[in-house]
């Protein structure tokens, strides 16, 4: 568990995640690609 | 969404603005206590959507409504942090502006060296500030101020024990030394090493919501720290000292380095 943190700390690497996820998710709302899977 | 090559590029262009966009914000917000903030409100947004999804009328009502007065709120509780994130991200410095150190500057490096090395050797409290872009006005007003040239020997006649201004932090600006006795924020951070007392604290507490450098010298072990923008390096050596000067004037290209220099808290 412990060395997961220290993987997903090392250069900002959850932050990354975090960012895409959010960009992601925003793209799937607003540019609604899949209507079937986001109305 | 018809789905063209095209249309593939830009979408994935589009996410990767938004993304860096994200990522660079987050950088900012890093070891903030807005950072905890944003913590919360992701959650609240999570709970939001989720309860709009499953039709929990009331309490997506009740979420809904709450958005603005909790930005309102954000806005004013955290008023410092976000000021101090938006100041950094205007700083954004310029490589055109990198170049030598000047004469004057390596006049106060030395002067600021002589000063830090005698008082760890003595074990003389020190708690120097150098003002960035950041102006300190407002710490200035509450010491006692100088104007006067920066010179080792006034320097620690000012950190001397039992100094009538020996409590506080001393203020550089440019080549002078504008005012002593003065009294800094304190830090609000809780993860910090229980050590390390008020004067320390108060180096923390000032380079969080400026982009100042500032070195402390311990009255009770001597040990030397330098602090930047809330990281505070103990025990650092002259040499790594000196790439924070670098750092700090615009003169160097590399980072002053975490590792080797001293132990970060």
């Amino acid at each position: 568990m412990n060395q997961w943190l220290r993987f997903l700390q090392r250069k900002n690497f959850i932050y990354k995640i975090i960012a895409l996820g959010i960009a992601l998710g925003l793209w799937l709302y607003v540019a609604k690609p899949f209507p079937f899977l986001i109305p | 969404m018809e789905w063209t090559i095209w249309t593939v590029i830009l979408s994935i262009a589009d996410i990767s603005i938004v993304a860096y966009a994200i990522y660079r914000i987050l950088l900012l917000l890093k070891d903030t206590r807005a950072m905890q903030l944003l913590k919360g409100v992701l959650i609240l947004l999570i709970l939001y959507v989720i309860s709009g999804w499953l039709h929990l009328t009331t309490v997506n009502w009740i979420l809904g409504k709450s958005w603005s007065v909790i930005l309102l709120g954000i806005a004013i509780i955290f008023q410092p942090e976000l000021r101090s994130v938006l100041e950094r991200l205007g700083r954004g410095r310029s490589f055109f502006q990198r170049g030598k150190r000047s004469y004057a500057q390596n006049r106060i490096v030395s002067a600021i060296e002589e000063t830090l090395a005698v008082a760890s050797e003595n074990k003389i409290g020190v708690l120097l500030v150098l003002e960035g872009h950041t102006g300190l006005q407002p710490q200035i007003d509450t010491g006692v101020v100088l104007d006067s040239r920066i010179s080792s020997e006034l320097l620690l006649n000012l950190f001397f024990k039992n100094a009538p201004l020996h409590d506080g932090a001393v203020i550089l600006r440019g080549n002078r030394i504008a005012a002593a006795g003065c009294i800094m924020p304190l830090t609000t951070k809780e993860d910090i090493d229980s050590m390390l007392g008020t004067r320390h604290r108060a180096a923390i507490g000032i380079s969080e919501v400026c982009d100042a450098l500032v070195f402390v010298v311990s009255e009770e072990t001597g040990i030397i720290s330098v602090v930047r923008n809330g990281n505070i390096q103990r025990g650092i050596s002259e040499k790594n000292r000196k790439r924070y000067f670098d750092d700090f004037y615009g003169a160097a290209p590399k980072k002053p380095r975490e590792a080797g220099g001293g132990k970060k808290v």
